[in-house]
């Protein structure tokens, strides 16, 4: 690679790295085809801001005290031609872009190469409709050469006045109730640091607290869990000793991270594996069931029913004429 | 059974009792993809469990969700997994996947495809899951 372009990419790696920092975990970088350590470490990267933003979304608690958000992150509103005629505040912030350069430019410009492409293709249907609304996953780019991959929801409206036809492309990012950004919900921020200025109102504690320690010993229990399916679950105590933790944060623990018994959780996984090779093998059920740990089929057959609202069979059926 | 398949992604051959999957150049794979890959797969096999070899020196680019969904589901009827990888950059994808999943059958990375198949063969010998029933 030549010293300029490695030298560009370290900067946009860097960039990334500074918005991450930030609490900003939707940028990405853009990626070749090249196999060098330069792009090496842009992909490590991208599949790392992925992983860091899916935790801050789950944040591995199924009850957690935190409602999901969906916030509004960009907002354009095109004309006619698909040249940008408004755009919001934050849209600016985002791509790091002056209001001045966004605005009577065509919004195609503010994508990466293959997202032009998507765009300009649905731009054909879209010029065609006057009433209409459509979700297109496209990747925009910033001023620093970072990629913001979303999915956009794009509606076409049209003035009944005037009769002009506008474009309006809304991009949403899912957060959880408290806002990890840069200041970029102040909102949403600005609560936070009320409830702890009031000194009266203590927040409700949960009963149990877990220690990080704790959460790796459960993630390992369910990892142990995946990892043999068609094994019987072994007495919750034993596999509480096993994992080095004792059978309360076990049970607690687990209904907590995964919104359900060990039991359950074991049931539910192994119809998971079954429904794959009822959908897409002709293995018979027997073998089936024996494969994910049934004891019978008719237990298989119940418990498939209770879960996917059909049995096996049909489920079987509907996917061969690709219902499912 | 037939003995070569072929779908957007990726070409499925079977050499050897050894299920080979050579990935696409220039191919990314989401939910999607990853979900068609996993299905054909799971028909060309027939069934048949069998140690598979995974060339993915040219994959770029495989997203959260499908690489959620090939932890969990990808792993079905396989005795083996070998991953065929060119450094630094699959190599890296490849570490990188290990460290975030952990993926219940042995699985390693080879630059050279001869190593890759003398690991697989050890696992040849094992009579499939499904003479058991």
């Amino acid at each position: 690679m030549s010293p300029l372009r490695t030298d560009q990419r370290m900067q946009q790696i860097q960039h990334m790295l500074l918005e991450m920092a930030g609490g900003n975990f939707f940028y990405r970088l853009d990626t070749s085809d090249r196999n060098d350590n330069v792009e090496a470490l842009a992909i490590v990267l991208n599949m790392l801001a992925e992983e860091i933003q899916e935790s801050f979304y789950h944040q591995g608690f199924v009850s957690s005290k935190s409602t999901t958000e969906h916030l509004v992150q960009m907002c354009f509103l095109l004309d006619g031609d698909g040249n940008v005629q408004m755009v919001n505040q934050k849209t600016c912030a985002i791509l790091s872009k002056l209001h001045g350069n966004l605005i009577q430019k065509p919004f195609s410009d503010l994508l990466t190469e293959p997202s032009k492409d998507v765009w300009q293709q649905k731009w054909k249907t879209l010029r065609k409709k006057t009433f209409y609304d459509m979700t297109l996953p496209l990747s925009f780019m910033t001023n620093e050469s970072l990629v913001i991959p979303n999915r956009c929801h794009i509606s076409v409206i049209k003035s009944e006045r005037s009769g002009s036809r506008n474009i309006l492309v809304t991009v949403f990012h899912t957060t959880l109730g408290k806002t990890f950004g840069n200041g970029r919900d102040r909102s949403a921020l600005k609560t936070d640091i009320g409830g702890q200025g009031n000194k009266k109102e203590k927040p409700t504690r949960p009963k149990v607290r877990l220690s990080y320690e704790d959460i790796r010993k459960i993630r390992e229990g369910r990892d142990m869990i995946l990892n043999n399916l068609q094994m019987d679950l072994p007495n919750l105590k034993d596999l509480a000793h096993q994992l080095g933790t004792n059978e309360f944060k076990l049970k607690y623990g687990f209904r907590e991270l995964y919104g359900t018994t060990v039991f359950k959780y074991l049931i539910q996984e192994r119809l998971r594996k079954a429904k794959t090779l009822v959908q897409y093998t002709q293995l018979n059920f027997k073998s089936i069931a024996k494969m994910v740990g049934f004891k019978s089929v008719p237990h298989f057959t119940r418990a498939f029913k209770e879960r996917y609202d059909c049995s096996p069979k049909v489920f079987r059926q509907k996917a061969k004429s690709g219902e499912v | 059974m037939q003995e070569f398949h072929e779908n957007k992604y990726a070409q499925y051959i079977l050499m050897d009792n050894i299920v080979h999957i050579i990935y696409k150049q220039g191919i990314e794979i989401d939910l999607e993809a990853s979900k068609l890959i996993v299905r054909d797969r799971l028909m060309f096999q027939e069934e048949q469990a069998y140690p598979v070899l995974c060339d993915i020196r040219h994959l770029r680019r495989v997203d959260k969700p499908a690489r959620d969904y090939l932890a969990m589901e990808g792993s079905q009827l396989i005795k083996a997994l070998a991953f065929i990888i060119e450094p630094p950059v699959t190599d890296a994808m490849t570490q990188f996947y290990l460290k975030t999943n952990h993926p219940d059958i042995p699985t390693a990375s080879f630059r050279e495809v001869t190593k890759a198949m003398s690991f697989l063969a050890r696992f040849l010998a094992l009579i499939p899951i499904l003479t058991f029933f």
